[in-house]
């Protein structure tokens, strides 16, 4: 088994829905059973260019509001969407019961302005110093992959082999695969600490999520 | 007593080997129900798309993506394109290898699904476009 070294967890989607669900629930006020607003193509491409930093957070809402037809001013939405941004249950928990030797390093997809309103909140620095968040919008790349593994790999001084990328973006993810980076698919927090048992970062006491709505008999293998 | 219980989800998707987790939307209708022994059906009402049980993990979907394109090329002359409406051919192939549903039991209530299993919508449409899918929750 290649010898991981750095975990590289991204914010939106692993920490807290996606911000395309985010928006979806804030703007069209349904859940994500009824509506898969992560895919609508025209969202989408405004959501990257805002994690990379190609468009302010100004743009961004008043593309949003544009799009959309609300009736709200962008900087109203900004502050909804915000506001609205909470964690994902458990995946604090599994991140910390992570060992200190293998580093874990944030990526950050939203300006800093953003962050710094939704870091304590969320309680990101009980799992993440410092020194190892990566501001994707100040990195000045014009795709998210690979670019921003290149970069971390470097910071972190380990190949690119080395290192684990935990996204809930699907399509990124067998993309990041391809570009010779592993990936973890995030569900939740249960599938999440399954992976990082199966990888033996942790110790199968550690397992106690419970599958949502699942029978307690099904401990199966695959 | 029996019950049967029917729900339609509308997804939004891209196509192209879209991957949709949609395993707690079934959970929510499961117990949501009432139902405690029976079975949910999940089935997908298109004919370019598939659902499958499977493991969520990243090497998995590049895998099955790549076996899906050998066996299946998207860039080949199928017949389907010859009316020049639309030139999805591959996704109506693999449709048809695929499965368009699944059903999994229901016991005490709960899904039985295995640890490793998820419910997961495929979508190999070309182009932007609502999906739809019929959940059925039937048992006592």
């Amino acid at each position: 088994m290649v010898d991981i070294q750095a975990l590289i967890f991204w914010l939106s989607g692993v920490f807290h829905p996606s911000l395309a669900e985010v928006i979806s629930q804030v703007v069209i006020g349904k859940g994500c059973v009824n509506l898969n607003f992560s895919t609508q193509p025209d969202i989408i491409h405004l959501i990257d260019d805002f994690a990379l930093g190609k468009i302010n957070d100004s743009s961004f809402c008043r593309e949003i509001v544009k799009n959309v037809g609300l009736e709200i001013s962008p900087d109203e939405l900004k502050e909804k969407i915000i506001e609205s941004i909470v964690r994902n249950p458990g995946v604090i928990q599994t991140i910390q019961s992570l060992p200190e030797s293998l580093q874990r390093w944030l990526i950050v997809d939203y300006p800093r302005s953003w962050f710094d309103k939704m870091a304590a909140r969320l309680e990101i620095f009980p799992c993440f110093s410092q020194k190892r968040l990566v501001y994707l919008t100040q990195m000045g790349l014009r795709t998210m992959t690979p670019g921003v593994f290149d970069q971390v790999a470097q910071l972190a001084k380990v190949p690119k082999s080395s290192c684990l990328s935990i996204d809930q973006n699907r399509k990124r993810c067998i993309q990041t695969l391809r570009d010779g980076i592993q990936s973890v698919i995030f569900v939740n927090a249960r599938n999440l600490e399954r992976e990082f048992i199966l990888r033996r970062f942790i110790g199968k006491t550690q397992f106690n999520h419970q599958p949502p709505g699942q029978s307690l008999h099904m401990n199966h293998n695959p | 007593m029996s019950m049967v219980v029917s729900k339609q989800i509308k997804l939004q998707s891209d196509g192209q080997f879209n991957v949709i987790n949609i395993t707690d939307q079934v959970v929510d209708l499961v117990e949501s129900s009432g139902i405690t022994n029976g079975q949910v059906l999940v089935y997908f009402q298109h004919t370019t798309g598939y659902v499958i049980i499977g493991e969520h993990e990243a090497g998995i979907m590049a895998d099955m993506q790549d076996l899906l394109e050998r066996i299946t090329p998207k860039d080949f002359p199928y017949k389907h394109h010859i009316r020049e409406v639309d030139y999805n051919g591959h996704a109506h192939l693999r449709a048809a290898l695929m499965p368009t549903s699944v059903t999994i039991p229901i016991i005490e209530g709960k899904l039985a699904l295995g640890s490793y299993q998820d419910i997961l919508v495929i979508d190999d449409q070309v182009d932007h476009e609502p999906r739809y899918l019929i959940l059925q929750a039937m048992g006592d």
